[in-house]
């Protein structure tokens, strides 16, 4: 083997292996541990229910109710329906009641409720990864 | 919050709406003149003067121009575009095996954000543009006269109708791209593996095999966007 032909198959493997480590990097994702979120007691003072960016509060028969706003059909962010009281998907109008339930649409599933444990002052709730 | 740089490109960058505007309705232009310039060559049968490779090559630039224009709008980041942006996601990850990966290349979006959908959406642009510029323009001259002509209503439709941008808020009905609707209205019926990924694949080998059965092909094709224009049409009036 001349030195020119083994510099050449060094090279295909090099520049292989760096493709493919470029390609392995672009379709990698660092693991996100879940989110905890530590709620005020004092800021659902009054109410039935709140809304924050990923997550429903609800208080349902005396019980406080965390719901991802997650829409189990394709992802989009649900929303609430004052007019109905109900919890809406904007994409394809599923609906789903206060609880989570699901009522009506392609979703066919319930919301996926999230844990929320008590401690002082308020609640901590975890969002899964 | 991706949203907040769109805003900043309308509102701080000299001319930035304008460019924003000009940007999009050029999008929608490339889009409309793809689906006219595919009609014409299948009508004038250009796929019988070239080899076989090449059309597959050439028909496959559509999905990834049809990808180009959606992560356009996945990168606005407002509401429609971020919805836009999981609902494929979704979409992909019912692909058996390469569902994860491609979903890692190009959207990734509950994960990420925009950033995958941005890095898509340059990548692409670019080299689309490059590939299909080197393939066409040996074949023809583009005149100026043309250019100028769509540059102009794209320019008219900027300052008469400045494409939407919605801000936060609660709604109950969302409308995603256009193009898109007929798709968003059967996903309300049919599982998301068939009306995401089965249903407009169908068009896709259509048209890499036509060909082969120019006559079965076509009439194949014709039937699937009469079908897709009735959906969009009821998507439209919801």
């Amino acid at each position: 083997m001349t030195r020119r032909t083994f510099l050449g198959r060094l090279s295909i493997i090099f520049l292989t292996s760096l493709a493919g480590l470029g390609i392995y990097s672009a379709t990698g994702l660092f693991p996100r541990p879940p989110k905890k979120i530590f709620i005020r007691k004092k800021d659902l003072e009054g109410k039935k229910l709140v809304i924050k960016d990923s997550f429903f509060l609800s208080f349902q028969k005396g019980k406080l109710l965390a719901l991802s706003r997650t829409c189990p059909h394709l992802g989009c962010k649900v929303t609430y329906d004052p007019h109905r009281k109900l919890f809406v998907c904007p994409c394809h109008q599923s609906r789903f009641t206060l609880t989570g339930k699901y009522l009506s649409g392609p979703a066919k599933k319930d919301l996926q409720a999230l844990t929320i444990k008590k401690t002082e002052g308020g609640y901590i709730l975890e969002i899964p990864a | 919050m991706p949203l907040l740089s769109t805003v900043g490109i309308e509102g701080v960058i000299p001319f930035g709406a304008l460019f924003r505007y000009l940007h999009y309705y050029a999008a929608q232009f490339t889009f409309l003149f793809l689906f006219w310039h595919t009609t014409e060559a299948l009508w004038a049968r250009s796929y019988q003067r070239r080899h076989f490779f090449h059309w597959f090559l050439l028909t496959s630039t559509y999905p990834l121009t049809i990808l180009a224009l959606f992560t356009g709008y996945i990168v606005r980041g407002d509401e429609t575009g971020l919805s836009a942006g999981r609902i494929a996601e979704n979409l992909i990850l019912t692909l058996p095996f390469f569902g994860k990966i491609l979903n890692r290349l190009f959207f990734a979006v509950s994960e990420e954000g925009i950033h995958r959908a941005y890095i898509t959406h340059i990548f692409l642009s670019f080299v689309l543009f490059f590939l299909l510029g080197i393939w066409h323009f040996r074949l023809r001259k583009i005149k100026l006269e043309d250019l100028s002509l769509w540059a102009t209503g794209a320019l008219a439709l900027s300052l008469l109708w400045p494409p939407p941008l919605e801000a936060p808020h609660f709604q109950t009905s969302l409308k995603g791209p256009w193009f898109f609707l007929g798709i968003q209205e059967l996903l309300r019926y049919l599982p998301p593996f068939g009306a995401g990924i089965i249903f407009p694949l169908i068009p896709i080998i259509l048209l890499v095999f036509f060909p082969r059965a120019p006559k079965r092909a076509g009439w194949g094709l014709l039937l699937w966007h009469l079908f897709y224009f009735a959906l969009l049409g009821r998507g439209l009036l919801r």
